[in-house]
């Protein structure tokens, strides 16, 4: 999608139509999280400070995102893209790969279901989408970037070392800056540079792992469309408006985020059975965003769950663990350890009051029905939300560990 | 400070003490040891200390004092270097900025220290009244309890070993659980233990700590003693101090199954290789292994949605009903791997009650497993 979270706000709100909008927190600790194409104009891009987004485009419109609605529209779209084929593979809430392959006979060829599918995008949310169509994954991406604002680029079995050979070598996969200065120091500036190159050059400039640089830039991307990858962590940390160091704060934050990832894996029927407390210490110890020091402490649980009271207790535990002597600027709780509820086996415990564990569960199915129907602010537990400058909740997915 | 002091007897007091200190604390001066000296000339000693906060050990150690003093360091990074110096004497030379010069033959190490006020105090204790119990039998204490104590944070009073004197046979036992399984065993140790008027709850780290000493090759007696909130053990110059867990032992003994329909008994080593075998295709952590006993027959099972199913028969001496009991593969590995008995019998009275293990040639341990629901 393009620009999706700043186009879905220009779409409901006609004022801020062809203006530069940036989505994201406004405070000194906030963060771009999309900016419209107008915003772009002067520089802005997301992950960028909010602080240097207003210095670049003072006049501006910072909008607070609402991800939850944000979540809802991906919903619509990623419908539209099972209309064409099962095989989608979603990247974020407005990216998703689609292997279309064996389609022909019901769509046409690919240009002509990109074409159609890009009318049905448009015709069920009023929001651009941009389509990259080519043999291999990573080319369909860069494709549809190339492709953006509101485009489609179609790549050719043999047009792909065409297209490719021009880009910069910080267009493939796995080419970040530090990559992308070893490959500049051994003389590679272009992906053309690298597919042309003999294989021993590139594992000299970036060791084993460069091999599989090389194959992406001759086109040689082998992974599949995986349609769906199964959870292996929840998790929600936020960002203080204020450094904090009170224990009851920190509680009631453990609180909040331990409630909804709990809330999360119940809705997705998993349980977890570890417990991540994260913690940035306020203090600077070097420069730059990760120059807070990060703390980690995790523990395992004797019994999976996805009951948010179990949780914080863990987050508690975690927090008596980590022995805080300074304030805290970020707290996040997550869950790995995931199992799908209920298991085909259930351990049988020795102390727990009978039916305790079924009470707990009925109560947590009746507070998600409520939270369904009213919001997720409808009823809470009875401790002050902290204020928090930002919010992000994250799912990673993969293969499980046994 | 400035002694010289035998490369073995250091690297000895310094191996003591490396799993105390806390390599991930908030507290940095925690990964530290504390080396502080005691008297001057060649009878002098050193000591060597290191806690955190909850277990505290100390060491004193011969060597040689030119200059008395105290000086905190890295003990991981001290270690290192003790480590791979020649079999020599060691020299340790404080400097006013709190290096430690190191000389060893003709290696030199100055080493980053801190001054020794920064060091907090070790926990301290000292009981009304200590006993003298066999290393040994110790050891076997701590190894038949503490597997199936609690690794749980949320709680806390099943993160640890509980000790109490039986008030009927006078024996000491030690018991753990974490809430799926429990194990314990009774010893008579001889005599009474010294202030345990009721029972305590001795945190999993300070007894693994214990154990090691207790497994040192030169460990015969150890010298133990307790109060409500702390407990010491100490043999010949070691001193280990913990802070006991604050809280209440759930009460165990309704769990432990007074009756049982069904047994059999079985050489603990055919039992435990077919469960090994079995429990390699049990399904993700939970880990289900089935039981179905029949007359005279044993059938282990399991299955796992994405690799298959596995079984193995037994030949077993049972006539009782056929019933079908599922457990944890990895509960019944454990207990039968401390029980270093020739034999088990497992018993237990239907498929959703605690099921009971003890050696057949040790009625006083004893683990119980809860079943599962498949």
């Amino acid at each position: 999608m393009d620009a999706f979270y700043a186009s879905i706000e220009q779409r409901d709100r006609p004022a801020l139509r062809g203006r530069p909008v940036m989505v994201g927190g406004d405070g000194h600790r906030g963060v771009v999280a999309a900016a419209s194409y107008e915003a772009r104009r002067f520089g802005v891009h997301s992950a960028m400070p909010s602080v240097e987004a207003r210095r670049l485009c003072p006049d501006g419109i910072f909008v607070r995102g609402d991800m939850k609605r944000y979540a809802r529209e991906s919903r619509a779209i990623f419908e539209v893209f099972r209309r064409f084929t099962p095989k989608v593979q979603g990247l974020s809430l407005d990216e998703a790969f689609l292997d279309v392959s064996g389609t022909e006979r019901l769509f046409g060829p690919a240009a002509e279901l990109g074409h159609r599918l890009r009318a049905e995008v448009r015709e069920t949310t009023q929001l651009a989408v941009s389509v990259g169509i080519a043999p291999v994954k990573m080319v369909a991406k860069i494709a549809s970037d190339v492709a953006k604002p509101d485009g489609l680029i179609e790549v050719l079995d043999d047009r792909v070392r065409e297209f490719l050979d021009p880009l910069p070598v910080s267009r493939l996969w796995g080419v970040g800056p530090v990559a992308q200065a070893r490959l500049a120091a051994a003389g590679f500036e272009t992906v053309g540079d690298v597919a042309r190159s003999d294989d021993g050059l590139i594992e000299a400039a970036l060791g084993e792992w460069g091999l599989g640089v090389a194959h992406l830039a001759r086109g040689e991307d082998v992974s599949d469309v995986e349609p769906y990858r199964e959870p292996v962590s929840y998790s929600e940390e936020n960002t203080f408006s204020q450094d904090v160091s009170d224990r009851r704060t920190l509680e009631s934050t453990v609180i909040a985020h331990a409630e909804s990832v709990a809330r999360r894996l119940r809705n997705d029927e998993l349980r977890a059975r570890t417990v991540v407390l994260k913690l940035k210490l306020a203090r600077r110890r070097a420069p730059g965003p990760r120059g807070y020091p990060l703390l980690t402490r995790r523990t395992t649980l004797d019994t999976p769950t996805d009951d948010g009271d179990v949780i914080s207790r863990a987050g508690f535990a975690l927090l008596d663990r980590a022995a805080l002597s300074e304030p805290i600027r970020l707290l996040g709780v997550g869950v790995t350890g995931i199992l799908r509820a209920p298991h085909s086996a259930q351990q049988l415990s020795m102390f727990d009051r009978p039916g305790g564990v079924e009470r707990r569960s009925k109560l947590n199915r009746a507070l998600d029905e409520l939270r369904d129907r009213f919001g997720s602010s409808a009823i809470l537990r009875g401790n002050l939300e902290p204020e928090r400058a930002g919010l992000s909740l994250q799912i990673k997915r993969g293969e499980r560990e046994e | 400070m400035k002694l010289s002091i035998a490369k073995s007897e250091f690297q000895r007091g310094l191996t003591r003490i490396q799993s105390i200190v806390e390599k991930r604390n908030t507290m940095p001066i925690l990964a530290n040891v504390l080396l502080s000296t005691s008297g001057e000339g060649k009878k002098a000693t050193l000591e060597l200390a290191a806690t955190d906060l909850e277990v505290g050990i100390r060491g004193i150690y011969e060597a040689e004092v030119h200059e008395t003093g105290a000086i905190t360091a890295s003990a991981k990074k001290l270690y290192e270097i003790v480590r791979e110096l020649p079999e020599e004497t060691i020299h340790i030379d404080v400097t006013e900025n709190s290096y430690l010069m190191i000389r060893c033959a003709r290696a030199e190490f100055n080493l980053a220290g801190n001054s020794a006020e920064e060091y907090p105090d070790l926990p301290s204790f000292s009981p009304e009244k200590t006993v003298r119990v066999q290393a040994i039998v110790l050891g076997q204490m701590i190894e038949r309890s503490i597997y199936a104590a609690s690794v749980d944070e949320t709680r806390y009073n099943l993160n640890g070993v509980y000790l109490e004197v039986m008030k009927e046979s006078g024996k000491l036992r030690m018991v753990a659980t974490d809430g799926h399984r429990l194990g314990y065993v009774d010893r008579a140790l001889g005599l009474e233990v010294a202030g345990l008027s009721s029972g305590v709850i001795i945190p999993r780290k300070g007894l693994a700590e214990l154990k090691k000493l207790v497994d040192e090759d030169d460990a015969d007696e150890i010298e133990i003693g307790f109060d409500e909130s702390s407990g010491l053990a100490r043999k010949g110059d070691v001193t280990l101090v913990m802070r006991l867990i604050e809280g209440e032992f759930p009460n165990y003994s309704q769990v432990i199954p007074k009756e049982a329909e069904h047994r059999f008994v079985l050489p603990t080593e055919i039992l435990a290789q077919a469960l090994r075998r079995v429990g390699l295709f049990s399904a993700e952590r939970s880990g289900a292994v089935r039981l179905d006993l029949t007359e005279n027959k044993l059938k282990l099972s399991s299955n796992n949605p994405d690799l298959g199913e596995a079984r193995e028969e037994i030949d077993v001496d049972y006539a009782g009903d056929e019933i079908s009991i599922a457990f944890n593969v990895r509960y019944l590995m454990d207990c039968l791997a401390v029980m270093s008995a020739k034999e088990v019998q497992l018993s237990f009275q239907d498929a959703l009650s605690p099921a009971q293990i003890v050696p057949a040639d040790d009625p006083d341990t004893l683990a119980v497993v809860m079943p599962m629901r498949v």
